[in-house]
């Protein structure tokens, strides 16, 4: 089975919204507010879940997002997740913006869970927050891993939202990253279990 | 010990779910009660307190400690939260109430930024203040020096919030600690 993982950078209250700035929210900007030490930190530990990773997931705005910026760099990272397969859900899009992108049109919790019993590895998701929402909901994630900015913004749209019922999670680990990053992650515990 | 130039630390704490509530949609927080891990840092964290700065709400509370057993059958965590707790000064922000039912508890109408400023500047100890309301206030006010967020692993999905909306707070991560329980402590410096 695959294992979806939803990898995030979230301001300290949780907040994912406009992380460069380009969307015009005025908080926006936030994920560029930290050291080169810390970016390079940083940088390691997501290209590592990169290499790790068998697929990304994604929604549409985040395709389009990461998509832009991506395709235009070069570089080991680069190379790695432009070429990973993707899966962008969306029962819109017709033409994803990244490559090797499959559009998943269907039923959201459908489609994933066909998705993970098709794949074996780290399904990654990044960004894509209303996806992500989704996603918890259905109990659908396997695994968190929140890198955590030194802010906290006060208003914007959140990762988590709200939910029927509480998830329960699991630590697996913890890191500061750099100077201020703090790094989390976590399994999604399952009533079964 | 403090010099006369050196002003003490105003520090707000608090226990949360991940996804940064500290009670639930239910007002209930019996998620966040800290194992005796936590409680040992909670505890070592409280013990060099002057003044707890309080809201009505998380004093009435938190006054359960004043009576609270200190017999030896209590665990060695709760019986020296209680002694801790009892052996501080408080003051309470309250309109509605009157009266303090604890000892070393004073009563204040208003919170007034320009008199925690003087008792930052008199306290030789420093000074901790809760719930998340009055904490809020004093955040936006830029009173706050230091936070120390503990979260819980579960998401709650709604409730109230551990940090204020609408108040921007660049921060500087000081120490990260994981508990065998799952808890996380992040204790973050807020920048001016």
């Amino acid at each position: 089975m695959g294992k979806i993982i939803l990898s995030e950078n979230v301001s300290l209250d949780g907040v994912v919204q406009d992380p460069t700035g380009e969307e015009g929210f005025k908080l926006g900007g936030w994920f560029l507010q930290i050291g080169d030490k810390d970016r390079e930190e940083w940088a390691k530990i997501e290209f590592a879940g990169a290499l790790n990773a068998e697929a990304l997931l994604l929604g549409r705005r985040s395709d389009e997002f990461f998509g832009e910026r991506w395709l235009s760099r070069s570089g080991e990272w680069a190379d790695r997740l432009n070429s990973m397969p993707k899966y962008v859900v969306s029962s819109t899009l017709q033409e994803p913006k990244w490559s090797n992108a499959t559009v998943l049109t269907g039923d959201v919790v459908a489609e994933v869970s066909k998705l993970k019993r098709a794949l074996g590895g780290d399904i990654v998701v990044y960004g894509s927050v209303q996806l992500a929402h989704t996603l918890i909901e259905h109990d659908l994630v396997d695994e968190l891993r929140l890198m955590i900015y030194p802010v906290a913004l006060g208003a914007g749209e959140r990762l988590f939202g709200e939910t029927s019922d509480k998830k329960q999670l699991r630590l697996i680990d913890a890191q500061a990253v750099g100077d201020n990053l703090a790094y989390l992650t976590y399994e999604l515990v399952r009533e079964s279990q | 010990m403090r010099t006369e130039v050196e002003m003490a630390k105003l520090i707000y704490s608090a226990i949360a779910s991940l996804d940064g509530y500290i009670e639930d949609r239910q007002a209930k927080f019996d998620w966040a009660a800290p194992d005796d891990e936590v409680l040992a840092l909670v505890n070592d964290l409280e013990r060099p307190i002057g003044t707890y700065l309080y809201g009505r709400r998380m004093y009435e509370t938190m006054v359960f400690w004043e009576a609270a057993s200190t017999d030896d059958d209590q665990p060695a965590g709760t019986r020296d939260f209680a002694e801790i707790w009892r052996a501080a000064d408080k003051i309470v922000y309250s309109r509605t109430l009157q009266t303090a039912s604890s000892e070393r508890t004073r009563m204040e109408r208003d919170f007034d930024p320009a008199r925690i400023r003087s008792l930052k500047a008199s306290s030789s100890r420093d000074i901790t203040i809760g719930g998340a309301e009055l904490a809020g206030q004093a955040i936006a006010a830029g009173l706050v020096d230091e936070c120390h967020l503990f979260l819980c692993p579960v998401l709650v999905g709604g409730g109230k919030r551990a940090l204020p909306d609408d108040v921007f707070v660049p921060l500087e991560l000081l120490t990260e600690r994981r508990f065998q329980g799952g808890v996380i402590h992040l204790h973050y410096a807020l920048r001016a």
